[in-house]
């Protein structure tokens, strides 16, 4: 069902016919922890998002084998252990904003974003404060967010959590073009 | 005098075990340049394979250096990386190709045929390579 909705979302965006809709394969997002022993970033730059202004929906989907760590050994773990990529390949968002987002007039819109967040196989509503740019013909949409893994069954072994906080900083960044 | 040497080995073989796991620990991730393709393939077969079975391809690509060519269709270039999508034939989707801008030799250009090498990582719409490299 939820494949569907995407796959439905996308399908939309990519007619021509139906209303303006925007859409980016090079979005962005990176999550980092900070702990006093070691901070640890992940950044993944090929998030899919799909933005539709006139009826304020919104659909991103990434793959978590998509985000790239400074250290190996990390990624690995991160994969196998932690997020069980193999097992839960993609990371998808969707929902809606709130907050009037006026695509003819350039300009930063404040907005809150709602919907179903589903990563590491469990889905949970999410809301978050965001902002939609509106620049020569393009749409930025942008937001910082904590995200706490433990709500999503990621489980962090003892042996590490001193190096992992319990809580991720999260940003988003996904600069979507008409389509 | 033979305990002493006795000690000093196992202290020398605990040295050896540390710095080891300190350098598998502290390892980056390494640039694909060197590293042999498991794969050589189109972009356009690339994509049929995950299009027609996305299952099956996983199997087959998941994870693996895959070296693809194919036709630029589109180039993006973000703060770090570029990421250029090298065309499947159809509108839909492409392969997706993720690039460290200062890994490159070459920089490439729209409708230019090109050889790519990266990792696997999966699909969305088109097929995905992260760490990627242009090969000559």
């Amino acid at each position: 069902m939820k494949n569907f909705l995407l796959l439905f979302l996308f399908t939309l965006a990519l007619q021509k016919s139906h209303a303006q809709m925007y859409l980016t394969r090079n979005g962005y997002i990176g999550f980092f922890s900070k702990t006093p022993l070691e901070n640890v970033i992940a950044e993944n730059r090929q998030v899919y998002a799909v933005i539709d202004p006139d009826k304020k929906n919104l659909a991103f989907v990434s793959l978590m084998k998509g985000f790239l760590f400074a250290k190996e050994l990390m990624q690995e773990h991160f994969n196998e252990n932690y997020i069980e990529s193999d097992k839960y390949p993609k990371a998808s968002f969707t929902g809606n904003f709130t907050g009037d987002v006026d695509v003819k007039t350039e300009g930063v819109y404040p907005v809150q974003v709602n919907g179903q967040l589903t990563l590491h196989g469990i889905t949970k509503p999410i809301q978050v404060p965001a902002t939609i740019e509106v620049h020569q013909g393009k749409i930025t949409g942008k937001s910082d967010f904590k995200l706490t893994p433990a709500d999503f069954d990621i489980k962090i072994p003892s042996i590490v959590r001193e190096k992992i906080a319990s809580q991720m900083d999260v940003h988003v960044l996904v600069e979507c073009n008409p389509k | 005098m033979k305990k002493r040497f006795f000690f000093a080995g196992i202290a020398l073989c605990l040295l050896l075990v540390v710095l080891w796991g300190f350098y598998w620990y502290q390892k980056p991730r390494t640039s694909l340049a060197s590293v042999k393709a498991s794969y050589h393939i189109s972009a356009v077969d690339l994509y049929k394979a995950f299009a027609a079975n996305e299952q099956a391809a996983n199997r087959k690509y998941l994870g693996k250096i895959i070296e693809v060519q194919g036709q630029i269709d589109d180039i993006k270039k973000t703060d770090t990386t570029f990421s250029i999508l090298l065309s499947s034939g159809n509108d839909i989707g492409g392969v997706n190709c993720s690039l460290t801008e200062t890994l490159q030799k070459i920089l490439p250009q729209k409708g230019q045929m090109v050889n790519i090498k990266g990792k696997c990582i999966g699909f969305i719409m088109d097929v995905n390579l992260s760490d990627a490299v242009i090969n000559p």
